[in-house]
């Protein structure tokens, strides 16, 4: 009796830990906390993780660094993590640390910004470099009279030469306005490295060295509301049109005081939902062709794209590609209410 | 050389000054809107943040210690300013609360290099990363937003075109250099500075005097908060992240000695005032953003080199004329 009992124990026991086991344990790595954007998509993430029921860690270093992405990595491959999440602050400087993982069985994907595509599975991305810099060109022109009549002149801010995905839609847009808008001419381009007060300062001088500045397209999260400041603080808001990404919540007084007309992005909440959501199912053991679609809770039906739609040669033949956001949003004053984020 | 002249290049101050003038002229030769009294005056007005919390690292380096902390606790200040607005304090409420978080997390600093008898730089290099981690803790890690607008007025404030806080700030240092030429007992900052011992040996409250000094920092940087978050409109968890080492570059260029016992508010406010336009004027002269960072690092050293030969060649002339003048009267005795 007491025999049978242990057994049923035992097996219990060997059954319990094999179901723990089962459940993923996913880590979701921003490239910096304590930003908005990065926050939200962390909450996305641990979201998704409580409707799933499985266990989801949002954490990542405090400042931009990549030697902090990569002790973040190292400490959730120690902690036996089933599959991490990452928005790369470098394609280079995260790979050992990431091959490292992979040789340990983790799984690994980007959201937000990509590492190499042999170094992940698959790319969460809010869009190609051609969706969103079309998206910057667009939201400028939508606010001309005439876009193509007359001498423009255009300006772009971000946050540093260096940042892949920025750099990125600014090239793309810079291609569409030098093939659709010759008339624009782009006086010049100015960082603000994720520095609050730089990106007042460095537009104020630019708004000032150029009055006649038409349009300043900001593709960076801290550097739209500074230079709509800026020109809060230079008495011209409303003088130019100011746009770019950045999100509603620091961006929703300089929209509703007419500053800035209207600015782009994506939902970062369903973004990070969306990470999740695909993790699981490779942890699972899922196998994703490009071309498979599927429906995510809360975010609608996805697909998965070749890694050619972000300009890759490289593409792998299960579990790798991109798998896009279905849509981005342009908030204006009408629609910015219904976001908090 | 005529006397006055050497007595104008003898003065960092005035030769920093100097420069900051030729680099202006020289930056409007390329771009004649920079020459525009707008320009000079928000060059000032951007300035304000590093030139407060520069003020306030001038009383610490005056009395040869450093505090690296200065940034830290300005992002603490404006983080407590944000959230206690946000909670719907009434402005003046939350500006005292925000003047007493600087002053308190100063004192902090003050306990532990005074009586703890801690280094002055690991001290704040260690309150550097608690003052940090607790603006994320007030915070909750992300971005203040939102702020009321009644924070944001003061910035557009205007009185002869200059804004408000220009006048609050110049103000500010010219009382601060009164103060500190007048009244004896700011003069103690200097003599423990030169030497704490010596000060000790007259009777001069060394503890208090370096107490104060770590006090004022943590003061000037609440103070430069207020400025920051009217003027910026958001608390990033960065925010003023690295003007701890600016603050103690413009004190440097402004003439501060950090050696002890050498410096002026006003010589830390032109040093800061240099340092924002360096950056300013790279835009101006379209010098494409990548480059920023080099050129503003060589202007700097260039400004530094030549401060240095300057002064060398005056204290050749200085030897000189006094070997001369020894040689003429030994030659006197001789005779």
């Amino acid at each position: 009796m007491f025999k049978k009992i242990s057994y049923i124990l035992i097996a219990a026991l060997v059954l319990g830990t094999f179901a723990s086991a089962q459940t993923a344990k996913i880590a979701f790595i921003p490239k910096l906390t304590g930003v908005g954007f990065f926050e939200s998509g962390g909450a996305g993430a641990e979201n998704m993780g409580e409707q799933l029921g499985i266990q989801v860690k949002y954490d990542g270093p405090n400042t931009a660094s990549v030697s902090g992405q990569v002790q973040y990595i190292n400490n959730f491959v120690n902690q036996g993590y089933n599959a991490l999440v990452i928005s790369s602050l470098s394609p280079d400087g995260l790979h050992q640390a990431i091959s490292r993982a992979q040789d340990k069985g983790l799984i690994i994907l980007t959201w937000d910004s990509d590492v190499n595509p042999q170094d992940r599975s698959f790319y969460i991305s809010q869009g190609t470099a051609e969706q969103l810099g079309r998206l910057l060109v667009t939201m400028a022109a939508d606010q001309m009279d005439d876009p193509t009549a007359g001498t423009k002149k255009i300006a772009f801010h971000y946050s540093s030469p260096t940042v892949t995905d920025q750099n990125q839609w600014t090239v793309v847009a810079k291609g569409i306005i030098a093939e659709e808008y010759p008339n624009w001419e782009i006086v010049d381009t100015i960082f603000s490295n994720n520095d609050a007060q730089k990106a007042v300062q460095v537009p104020t001088a630019l708004f000032q060295a150029n009055p006649d500045l038409d349009a300043i397209i900001c593709p960076d999260a801290n550097a739209l509301p500074g230079t709509a400041q800026a020109a809060e603080n230079l008495g011209i808001a409303g003088k130019l049109i100011i746009t770019g990404f950045s999100t509603p919540n620091v961006m929703r007084p300089y929209v509703k005081n007419d500053t800035v007309a209207a600015f782009g992005l994506w939902d970062v909440v369903k973004q990070g939902k969306l990470s999740i959501f695909v993790a699981n199912m490779l942890v699972n053991g899922e196998q994703l062709k490009v071309g498979d679609s599927f429906d995510v809770p809360d975010v609608g039906t996805v697909e998965v794209s070749p890694n050619s739609v972000q300009g890759y040669e490289y593409q792998g033949e299960v579990n790798n590609g991109i798998i896009l956001l279905p849509e981005r949003v342009v908030f204006t004053k009408d629609n910015i209410d219904n976001f908090d984020f | 050389m005529n006397k006055k002249l050497k007595s104008v290049l003898q003065s960092r101050e005035l030769l920093v000054l100097f420069l900051l003038f030729i680099l202006i002229i020289s930056t409007g030769l390329f771009n004649s809107n920079f020459l525009k009294a707008n320009s000079i005056i928000e060059i000032f007005n951007t300035s304000l943040t590093l030139m407060l919390i520069a003020v306030g690292e001038m009383f610490v380096i005056i009395t040869r210690g450093i505090d690296v902390s200065v940034a830290a606790i300005t992002g603490l200040s404006a983080v407590v300013l944000g959230t206690t607005l946000n909670m719907g304090w009434p402005i003046a409420l939350a500006l005292l609360a925000t003047i007493a978080t600087g002053i308190l997390a100063g004192a902090v600093n003050a306990v532990g290099v005074t009586f703890l008898k801690v280094p002055p730089i690991i001290m704040t290099l260690g309150t550097l990363g608690i003052y940090r981690g607790l603006m994320r803790i007030i915070a909750g890690g992300s971005w203040i937003e939102r702020l009321p607008q009644n924070i944001k007025n003061p910035n557009i404030w205007r009185f002869l075109d200059i804004p408000f806080f220009v006048w609050l700030s110049i103000a500010i240092v010219i009382v601060t250099s009164i103060i500190s030429f007048k009244y004896k007992k700011a003069r103690y900052l200097y003599a423990v500075g030169d030497n704490a011992n010596g000060a000790f040996l007259l009777g001069i409250p060394v503890k208090l005097s370096l107490f104060s000094a770590y006090t004022l920092a943590g003061l000037f940087s609440a103070l430069a908060a207020i400025v920051y978050t009217s003027q910026i409109g958001f608390i990033s968890m960065n925010a003023a992240d690295g003007f701890e080492l600016k603050a103690i570059a413009a004190c440097v260029l402004g003439g501060v000695g950090l050696m002890g016992g050498v410096g002026t508010a006003i010589g830390a406010a032109i040093g800061a005032l240099f340092l924002t336009a360096v950056r300013s004027m790279l835009v101006f002269l379209g010098i494409p953003g990548i480059l920023d960072n080099a050129f503003a690092g060589a202007i700097l050293l260039l400004v530094v080199y030549i401060d240095y030969r300057v002064r060398k060649s005056l204290e050749y002339k200085q030897i000189q004329a006094r070997a001369q003048s020894e040689d003429s009267t030994n030659t006197g005795v001789n005779q």
